[in-house]
């Protein structure tokens, strides 16, 4: 490669590699994993960086997201997902179920499928529209939606009606 | 609702926080994507060639469909010693086709015909929908060579039967084209760490990221999973499944554990592992010394493999024995990639347009051209 598209790939690393590595890590839970899925896109947009470098960052995006092919299909790992106690009656709202509440939807959010999860990351970590994360993935909108409709229903099956506890308590928004 | 999803948002914001720091990930990342040039030249395109079994017709016996002339026939002569290349400069090239290339099946030795030609890709554009830069597919109804639109980035026809492997470059997925009738199935996952064709082009294998392998059924896109951490565990730097012979069982290398990495140099590949294609299951090793390039880099019989390039030998591909690990000859890097049996006694490796065809010791034997227009392209093969 030439020395000007070289200094290109690494400028382009440099300044956007923890964005990609934080998308990586909302897509497997695991630091390992994540770094060696983002090496891997990496390494793919190297091999043809004369071709994709004007648009680098979406090519390296649409690899670590379709690029997930072990586990698609594999259902998720079914972990045994910790949560307090459900109350049984109403209570205040305090600061330690809005832990709670986050720690068991990250647990929860692990055992999903990983196309499931590819698309609540798209929608909630970089806040793409449905039309946007169906490009991404190479899906029709419908999908997208569908997908994401039975992963919020997965995670809720999981983790219990969290919207009860707050509407209980009138809590937070 | 609102809440539950806010509580989604936080979740994921949480995780994506967590994410490790980006340490030398350029240089990591430069390192593998080297690699993956190197094997995209070791397997591309010509990887899709595995004729497990088959008699193949010598160039003696060909049939002429051209009026151009013909390759001289290449006589096996198996040796233990290990040989040096015979200069290229020497053996003289024949034209592998006429100037209207597309209008009749390309033949090659050992009975092969180009079934595919990929799209021509430049910095600067996608390849137009022409015989001259896109996705080419041979026709086997009328034995003509024709455009398959679609601006793929991967087009790798299957060694036998209709289906195409091809990767869709807008979503970097992949998909399995019928070059009979047009139609295009993506499925809804990119290529692992690799995608090999099966010998009678009726299944893919792909190497699964967190280890094992999917095997997919090219008619109807439905797969199977075989998820075996333990076999990419030591994955050395190149790290994929191929067919053997036979098409029942997968193989893939291990790196010597003894050895530390550097991302400065290759892996040291210790030896190759053999599973049920069917099960999974670990069924023996073979001491081999290197990564076998392909699945076409098995030679029918099973006797031989080509390994690519490595720490052990940088210099080219090595022709060697399965049983014993033993070398029996060096394609020099100069002969370039990629490389494939085309019979149990003769290695086709590929140079651009330019082919060349070696014996078990790696002595150059004969050189053929492809058209022009195939140059920067990757090229298919099957059976004729």
């Amino acid at each position: 490669m030439k020395e000007s598209l070289e200094a290109e790939f690494t400028a382009f690393v440099a300044e956007r590699g923890q964005v990609l590595l934080r998308i990586a890590h909302a897509l497997t839970g695991d630091r390992g994993a994540a770094e060696d899925l983002v090496q891997g896109a990496l390494a793919k947009a190297y091999a043809r960086w004369p071709r994709i470098s004007g648009d680098a960052e979406a090519y390296v995006r649409k690899i670590i997201y379709n690029d997930r092919a072990s586990s698609w299909r594999r259902p998720g790992r079914h972990r045994e997902v910790f949560v307090a106690e459900p109350p049984d009656v109403a209570h205040s709202s305090r600061p330690e179920h809005d832990v709670t509440d986050r720690l068991a939807v990250r647990e929860a959010l692990l055992t999903l499928p990983a196309r499931q999860r590819a698309v609540l990351v798209l929608r909630y970590l970089e806040d793409r529209t449905v039309e946007e994360t169906a490009a991404v993935l190479g899906c029709r909108p419908g999908t997208v939606a569908s997908q994401a409709s039975r992963a919020l229903a997965k995670l809720r099956e999981l983790v219990g009606d969290v919207d009860e506890w707050t509407h209980s308590t009138g809590g937070r928004r | 609702m609102k809440h539950f999803e806010d509580s989604v948002r936080a979740a994921v914001e949480e995780l994506a926080a967590t994410a490790p720091p980006p340490g030398d990930l350029a240089s990591v990342a430069r390192n593998r994507g080297r690699r993956i040039r190197r094997r995209r030249r070791a397997v591309a395109g010509l990887a899709a060639v595995a004729l497990v079994g088959s008699v193949l017709t010598p160039y003696a016996i060909m049939e002429d469909r051209r009026s151009a002339p013909r390759p001289v026939p290449v006589a096996p002569t198996p040796s233990p010693s290990v040989t040096s290349p015979q200069p290229a400069a020497k053996v003289p090239y024949v034209a592998a086709a006429g100037k209207k290339w597309w209008t009749e099946p390309i033949a090659l030795p050992g009975g092969l015909v180009v079934t595919a030609v990929s799209g021509k890709w430049t910095s600067e554009q996608r390849p137009a929908d022409t015989l001259a830069q896109g996705s080419v597919v041979l026709n086997r109804a009328t034995g003509r060579y024709q455009v398959f639109p679609g601006g793929y980035t991967m087009f790798d026809a299957a060694p036998a039967g209709r289906y195409v492997l091809v990767q869709d470059d807008s979503s970097a997925r992949i998909g399995i084209a019928n070059a009979a009738t047009g139609q295009v199935r993506m499925l809804d996952h990119g290529s692992g760490s690799g995608v090999e064709w099966s010998s009678d082009g009726k299944k893919l294998l792909l190497t699964l990221n967190a280890g094992g392998f999917r095997i997919i059924d090219a008619a109807t896109g439905s797969a199977e999973d075989h998820t075996i951490p333990e076999s990419t565990a030591l994955c050395p730097d190149n790290c994929f499944f191929t067919w053997l012979p036979g098409g029942k069982q997968v193989a893939i290398a291990e790196r010597d554990p003894a050895v530390k990495q550097s991302e400065d140099r290759e892996d040291t590949v210790q030896k190759v592992v053999v599973y049920d294609a069917a099960t999974g299951a670990r069924l023996r090793e073979l001491p081999l010394p290197g990564v076998p390039a392909g699945t076409g880099a098995w030679s029918p019989d099973g006797k031989h493999v080509l390994l690519m390039p490595d720490a052990t030998e940088p210099g080219g591909v090595r022709i060697t024995e399965v049983a014993t690990g033993r070398v029996l000859g060096t394609i020099g890097s100069q002969q370039r990639m990629p490389v494939r049996f085309v019979e149990n006694s003769t290695v086709l490796a590929v140079g651009g347009r330019d082919l060349y065809l070696h014996d078990l010791n790696g002595v150059l034997k004969a050189k053929l051209n492809l058209p022009a227009d195939f140059i920067g392209r990757d090229i298919s093969l099957g059976r004729g």
